[in-house]
């Protein structure tokens, strides 16, 4: 390692061969992963009480039993537990995950036309989440001890101790219903024939208000892991070195403390990835999102086991692309992540 | 012409809810312009302190009272631009552990490049000489490296680099050979006297290694609990060392050369660092002296001429 | 426990987070005394403001609901989904961790990627899903909640444990003859509580905020007042009356900061570090 010195050359292509360690240990570890989850789902299939077939009758209306068997035959359900097991996780690799008897549709099909909005919804939150972390946590080691550290560290308790469809309506109370600045909810104004830029603007404003309600389930943790780097860092020598060559101070604190104490941050985003889905389930029923967190939602109430069993595949594939995603920025931000 | 002085110079460590500690008290010396001199102590004797002081390193926890001056210009409680502007031409540091002396997730080519002036092309111009002057080869892939890709040695010599690109006239060098290989050390002394010799750099080595301050140095300060105990030039330290300290730092050093035995008889001083929060009353080696009377206990002697230079006793002289 | 007590002393903030907590659990307890009777019965008429009447503290919800008596019920639900799924993760968490920790090899292997599967699964995703399958009810909820919060119990005791069974300790109870079981019971275990009782106190939190989540969509337990369905009852009325779904969120919010204080209380209290 030491003997090949200046390896890191700059531009994407170099820079996605020498981080190909990280990307292949992540995708050796996900499918483990996604068979386990796969099989959970079809164990939990086969505990609900009846079967897809009778959703299926039931939602045609009719308790015709020659009719469920034969559809019991052609989805195989007459076959014994593994059979069905292998048929299960043969129609998923080919990303069928079945019919949703409740909209009669493909689950694939719900799943994707609503899955761009909760992206973005997480990148959004995400963003913000960082940003505010970072800029209270240097805030607060930059006054570690006095006032305004205190304060943030108590804003951060509260913060942490908030629920966050419960900030989501404060938010609405203050923000749409009181002050009238911000739509209550929705994704864009409906019907209103927007395009181009006044629409991304529409649905940016739509966007403020649940994108401030998730980012605040993540502040706290991202403010706390980076004051407690920066404290951490500041005796360090590059610190000294970087002051003692001259470096002004606010780019000490920012290029040099600030841009370590960050990597245990960004590294938190790829743990707390399934937070963030769970959260933005939530988020997205507060404030009407058309998104997967309204689907899970719909189909509990509708007891529509086809898409809820697709929805956790789902959940557990975009957890492990965000893993993915972070791991890559990571190695990015952090040389010494890509060699390992 | 003296390029450093310090005069009167004090340390006071406070903390919350902790005793003040007194890291360096009433400290004054002076180097010369081009000399080397070596600052030797114990860990916790407060030499890592002075060095920092000296480059107005220090944090806001501490308190610093007396007066540093580098060519003419005042360190203690100068504004912030003021230091600013001697980490150009002024004074320039390199630290102990090269391990962590580099920022891990900048480029060595930007490290050394950041605060020089110039264009882009001018300063990676300098960076890649600076490489040369500190003899890394291949200074167009160094330049682009990460720091974990390189070997101790190499940093420490990036360091060099770092603190050379500021034209410094005065160089502190804080233990720069602890944490290397015994090889690697002998390296980087013998490029540090090349460079202080060839650019006239005046040298202020931190360092606990006797065997370092024979090599390099012009003359000696032995620091002991935050006091200057001696200071002398190097032959006359070595030769007829004046403080009881002084002499049983001599005394714990392995021989060395072709006449020293093979299992050498290492006496070591007893005992340990008195408690600096607060110090004792008296002389602060009075507990481990073995020339200890009721006057060192009360009272604190102060630096003065000795046959060989300051020392810091009531009773100096030979080894009895 | 002199100790304990001297520590709590000079740490204002977990002391007053333990009293906080013990104050809302002794509510709690005492809810079928303080308020009798269904808390969803009508008492009085409707959305009277918190402060305007002394019998009704905290006000009336839109059916005239009083809304103290719904707190105070409340509370045994939150407190009892909250310690029981907190309960029921850390006993898997810490069976996991030490049969993973302890056995190595494909144990290990073979737990973590389960671990890890199930760390994937968003728990509120998974809760969902559970929820769909078993129907609403307090026990359903504590399983959902338990299901997807013992995977950071079960990472740091493996880490600890697998730590602990390179150490000299343990060939020395080997060497007394000590089996496996009464090696990892009786002298690891004890070594490694802090850890464990700090991921604890988070876990009660979560599970708290979780519980609170489902019932403010409608997923808990539909016999039960919980502060979720109360937050959720106000939802409709932000406009006309918004304090409805104000406080039960400030008691959320007391009783999610007095949990993690408490939690740092007796965190700093185990720390042999700085026992004198």
């Amino acid at each position: 390692m030491a003997g090949s010195p200046g390896t890191g050359s700059r531009g994407l292509g170099s820079f996605l061969a020498a981080a190909w360690p990280v990307i292949r240990r992540r995708l050796l570890l996900a499918l483990p992963v996604l068979l386990l989850v796969a099989c959970g789902t079809f164990g939990l299939l086969h505990l609900a009480p009846g079967d897809a077939v009778d959703a299926m009758v039931i939602a045609g209306g009719g308790g015709d039993a020659a009719l469920a068997s034969e559809l019991r035959a052609r989805y195989g359900l007459d076959q014994p537990l593994l059979v069905q097991l292998s048929l299960y996780l043969l129609r998923l690799l080919q990303f069928d995950f079945g019919v949703s008897p409740v909209h009669n549709r493909p689950v694939l099909a719900l799943i994707t036309e609503r899955l761009p909005i909760s992206l973005l919804l997480m990148l959004t939150a995400t963003a913000f989440a960082v940003s505010l972390g970072v800029v209270l946590g240097v805030s607060a080691a930059a006054a570690a001890g006095r006032w305004r550290d205190r304060l943030i560290l108590a804003a951060a308790l509260v913060i942490y101790a908030m629920p966050s469809f419960w900030v989501g309506l404060m938010l609405i109370l203050v923000f749409a219903v009181t002050l009238g600045w911000l739509p209550v909810g929705g994704f864009e104004t409906a019907a209103s024939g927007l395009s181009g830029m006044a629409r991304v603007l529409d649905i940016a404003r739509h966007l403020i208000l649940p994108t401030l309600a998730l980012a605040l389930l993540f502040v706290s943790v991202h403010l706390r892991l980076m004051r407690a780097g920066m404290l951490d860092l500041a005796g360090a020598d590059f610190v000294r070195m970087a002051r003692a060559k001259g470096v002004p101070r606010r780019r000490v604190l920012w290029a040099h403390l600030a841009r370590n104490a960050v990597l245990p941050v960004i590294a938190m985003v790829g743990v707390q990835a399934s937070t963030l889905l769970g959260g933005a389930v939530v988020i997205e029923s507060v404030f009407s999102l058309p998104g997967l967190g309204r689907l899970a939602y719909d189909s509990v109430v509708a007891r529509d086991l086809a898409t809820l069993m697709g929805l956790v595949v789902v959940s557990a594939v975009i957890v492990l692309t965000v893993t993915l995603v972070v791991d890559l920025v990571m190695a990015a931000l952090d040389p010494r992540v890509r060699l390992r | 012409m003296s390029l450093l002085r310090v005069s009167n110079l004090s340390v006071v460590f406070t903390g919350r809810g902790r005793p003040p500690l007194v890291a360096l008290d009433d400290v004054s010396l002076t180097v010369a312009a081009g000399e080397t001199l070596a600052l030797v102590g114990e860990s916790g004797s407060g030499k890592s302190t002075l060095a920092l002081a000296i480059a107005g390193l220090l944090d806001t926890a501490a308190s610093v009272r007396g007066q540093i001056d580098v060519a003419g210009h005042g360190i203690v409680g100068a504004a912030p631009t003021a230091l600013q502007h001697l980490r150009r031409g002024g004074i320039a540091m390199v630290f102990q552990d090269p391990m962590s002396a580099l920022n891990p997730v900048h480029r060595i080519g930007d490290q050394i490049a950041e605060t020089m002036p110039g264009s882009r092309a001018e300063r990676r111009a300098a960076a890649s000489r600076l490489l040369h002057v500190v003899g890394l080869p291949d200074a167009e892939r160094l330049l682009e490296a990460w720091p974990h890709e390189l070997s101790g040695g190499m940093r420490q010599r990036v360091a060099l680099a770092i603190a050379l690109g500021q034209e410094p006239r005065l160089l502190i060098a804080d233990e720069p050979t602890t944490a290397l290989d015994v090889t690697i050390q002998a390296q980087i002394l013998r490029l540090l006297a090349d460079l202080q010799r060839d650019l006239g750099l005046t040298l202020l080595l931190v360092t606990h290694d006797l065997g370092v301050v024979a090599e390099l140095a012009d003359r000696v300060a032995v620091l002991y609990a935050g006091r200057l105990v001696e200071v002398a030039a190097v032959d006359a330290l070595f030769s007829t060392p004046q403080h009881p300290y002084t002499q049983g730092l001599l005394a714990a050093r392995p021989p060395f050369g072709p006449d020293a035995p093979m299992l050498p008889r290492l006496t070591e001083i007893p005992g340990g660092l008195p408690s600096l929060s607060p110090p004792p009353p008296g002389c602060r080696f009075a507990e481990r002296c073995a020339r200890v009377s009721q006057r060192c206990r009360e009272d604190m002697p102060e630096l003065r001429a000795s046959s060989a230079g300051l020392v810091a006793c009531h009773h100096p002289g030979a080894t009895p | 426990m002199t100790h304990f007590a001297r520590r709590l002393r000079r740490d204002v903030p977990a002391l007053a987070g333990l009293v906080t907590l013990v104050l809302v659990g002794a509510i709690a307890l005492a809810a079928p005394w303080l308020y009798p009777g269904d808390p969803q019965d009508m008492v009085a008429r409707p959305l009277i403001w918190p402060f305007q009447d002394a019998a009704l503290p905290l006000g009336t919800d839109r059916l005239g609901r009083d809304l103290a008596a719904g707190l105070a019920h409340g509370a045994r639900v939150s407190l009892l989904v909250g310690f029981a799924a907190a309960a029921a993760a850390v006993l898997v968490g810490v069976t996991v961790g030490c049969l993973a920790g302890w056995f190595g090899g494909l144990v290990d292997d073979s737990l973590m990627r389960v671990t890890d599967a199930v760390q994937t699964v968003p728990g509120f995703v998974l809760a969902l899903a559970l929820v769909a399958v078993m129907g609403p009810g307090v026990g359903t909820v504590i399983l959902a909640i338990a299901v997807s919060s013992w995977t950071g119990t079960a990472r740091v005791v493996r880490a600890e444990v697998s730590s602990w069974r390179e150490r000299d300790l343990v060939a020395a109870c080997r060497v007394m003859g000590m089996g496996s079981g009464e090696i990892l019971i009786r002298q690891i275990l004890p070594n490694i509580a802090s850890p464990v009782i700090v991921l604890a106190s988070v876990v009660v939190a979560v599970a708290i905020l979780v519980e609170s989540a489902l019932s403010f969509l409608g997923l808990g337990d539909p016999a039960l007042v919980s502060w979720g369905s109360m937050i959720a009852e106000g939802r409709g009325l932000l406009r006309r009356a918004w304090f409805v779904a104000a406080v039960p969120g400030v008691a959320i919010i007391i009783t999610v900061v007095s949990v993690s204080l408490a939690g740092e209380a007796v965190t700093a209290a185990l720390d042999p570090r700085d026992r004198q």
